[in-house]
């Protein structure tokens, strides 16, 4: 692969035009192939962003505002803040949640039969088909105050709970939908761990829970790192759980900024709301990709394998 | 053995989750054959007039077309410009190919509502609200990514020691590309397909900004009927899309092990 990577290099005027002779000789024939792609994402993602973007600068209730008034609003507002603040807790919640349920399930992944980890892996592959509105649904029934979850509770003597309804609805709904998104590379992750070395661990005298916490734990934290970035970031534009399971006196942040363009036609604010939102998401796949890094240096250091 | 019941343990926690993950989704089979219009749980009385209505009542049956008509366009669009993209961006050389690769993964890391609202502001300044093609580009936008993902890890897999001894035998790089590489990316290809349809299918969020109540999809029509009506239709509509899910699973499971049959064969 290499060789033939290099060969590649070696040989380009074969391949294609004559390089170094002005701007176009820096792009390849192959270069055309992805323009269609590329208008669609100037057309459909770049120009209506640009678009949002200009809006949050020029559009004010009032009419007339000075140029970061809508951001300012969201800040000075103390509605806004709260809703911020509860979209992190319901998101923070959600992944430690996730990780607590995803990490012993990942694990049994990594050491039963190939039969069964087939059989594991396709309950974890079928809620993705299942489809969005499928899922949401069936939290609906499945939450009601005379629905089967307080049944079932009742039976054992405890609640009822008012879930539908509530954060704490939206809270049962989002980690239920989101595990998928952290099992799967939490167990592409630990798959990679070569178990010898809890054997080795143990044999130099570890406990098992030393073993475990000094050897396996840091291995595993790159999968942990990306698996919960992935269901935090999904929880925190996750839109149609929340509205269906949660009530309006609790929104989240993407409720919100619905709430400013279709009910108040705010396009100013509802669009300064969406861009703060990917602000922190893009802060926090930056951190922790840098995270991840970070771990993966630790992981490699203790290792010393791979 | 303290070890022993920690595998039970875990094996018992495995199951719960097992549970968990595929047990919520089942609700709407029993909730689809409901006597009465309730979200009674489980139903006290039985019928299929639900069924009946699904496919009597014009607003569901053009819920369903259009759905099916976006998703099967979205799909030929997506996966034809997608793999083209993936194909110059593994094989190509230009400046700026990470920064493509960047801006064409962009689509699944901004936040949903952000892109639903931007579609929505143009659309609304070009009048195409509730129109096919609005929703084509959008869903053509969601499903994008997903198929220059699949598509660039499948050329990744591959050989392209093939594709160039293709053209030291004489093939343009037309002819290389659909005899040898495309043949060869069959799977990625499928699979980047059926992401695509899937993508486009699924998406409620875009749609239920640039719908009209003329022209909307399955799940726009799901969400406002669960949030207006206590209509069990929905179960049905939820109860079909799970038996397409169980019915893609099969498929996909026989061709898995037919393939891993073959495999087999083929190293005897």
């Amino acid at each position: 692969m290499s060789n033939a990577q290099r060969l590649n290099r070696a040989a380009p005027p074969s391949r294609s035009k004559p390089a170094g002779r002005g701007l176009a000789g820096l792009f390849s024939r192959e270069f055309a192939l992805i323009i269609p792609s590329l208008i669609l994402l100037g057309f459909a993602m770049g120009y209506p962003l640009a678009t949002i973007v200009e809006r949050s600068v020029s559009d004010f209730p009032g009419g007339h505002g000075a140029l970061l008034d809508n951001y300012r609003w969201f800040f000075d507002e103390e509605l806004n803040r709260v809703v911020l603040l509860r979209t992190f807790r319901t998101a923070a919640i959600v992944t430690l949640a996730c990780l607590v349920i995803a990490y012993p399930y990942a694990y049994a992944m990594t050491v039963v039969g190939w039969r069964m980890r087939l059989v594991m892996q396709a309950a974890v592959i079928a809620p993705l088909l299942v489809g969005t509105m499928t899922r949401n649904y069936s939290w609906v029934i499945l939450l009601q105050d005379k629905g089967p979850v307080n049944d079932a509770l009742g039976a054992v003597g405890l609640g009822p709970f008012h879930m539908i309804g509530s954060l704490s609805g939206v809270i049962i709904g989002l980690v239920q939908i989101s595990l998928p998104f952290i099992i799967l590379p939490l167990y592409a992750s630990l798959r990679e761990i070569d178990v010898r070395l809890m054997g080795a661990a143990r044999s130099l005298g570890a406990t098992p829970t030393q073993a475990f916490t000094r050897v396996y734990l840091p291995l595993s934290l790159p999968g942990v790192v990306a698996g919960s970035l992935v269901v935090f970031v999904i929880t925190l534009g996750s839109y149609i759980t929340p509205a269906l399971l949660g009530s309006p006196q609790q929104s989240l942040l993407p409720q919100l900024v619905a709430q400013q363009i279709n009910q108040l036609l705010a396009w100013g604010r509802g669009s300064a709301m969406g861009l703060i939102l990917l602000g922190v998401t893009l802060l926090l796949l930056w951190l922790g990709s840098r995270a991840s890094r970070w771990s993966s240096v630790l992981s490699n250091g203790s290792g010393g394998g791979r | 053995m303290s070890a022993g019941k920690g595998r039970i343990a875990l094996n018992a926690f495995c199951g719960l989750v097992m549970v968990l993950l595929i047990a919520p989704a089942l609700v709407a089979v029993p909730m689809s054959f409901n006597g009465r219009a309730t979200f009674e749980f489980p139903p006290r009385s039985w019928s299929t007039r639900w069924y009946e209505n699904l496919l009597s009542d014009v607003t569901w049956r053009d819920a369903i077309v259009h759905s099916l008509t976006v998703a099967a366009i979205v799909t030929v669009v997506a996966t034809a410009i997608g793999t083209a993209a993936a194909y110059g961006l593994a094989r190509g050389r230009f400046p700026g190919r990470a920064a493509v690769m960047a801006l064409a993964t962009a689509p699944m890391i901004i936040p949903i509502v952000l892109v639903a609202i931007a579609l929505y502001a143009i659309f609304l300044e070009a009048r195409m609200v509730g129109t096919l093609q609005a929703f084509v580009i959008a869903h053509s936008l969601i499903a994008l990514p997903f198929v220059i993902v699949t598509v660039t890890a499948g050329l990744r897999s591959l050989d392209d020691g093939l594709e160039r001894a293709a053209r030291t035998l004489g093939a343009g790089p037309a002819v290389a590309f659909f005899t040898v590489t495309l043949p060869l990316l069959k799977r990625s290809l499928a699979i980047a397909a059926a992401l695509a349809f899937a993508a486009s299918l699924d998406d409620v969020v875009v749609a239920m900004f640039i719908s009209s109540p003329t022209f909307q999809t399955l799940p726009v029509k799901i969400y406002s009927s669960l949030t207006d009506t206590v209509d069990p239709t929905v179960a049905v509509a939820s109860t079909l899309t799970l038996s397409l899910a169980a019915l893609g699973m099969a498929v996909a499971f026989l061709v898995m092990t037919k393939k891993g049959a073959a495999g087999d064969a083929a190293s005897r």
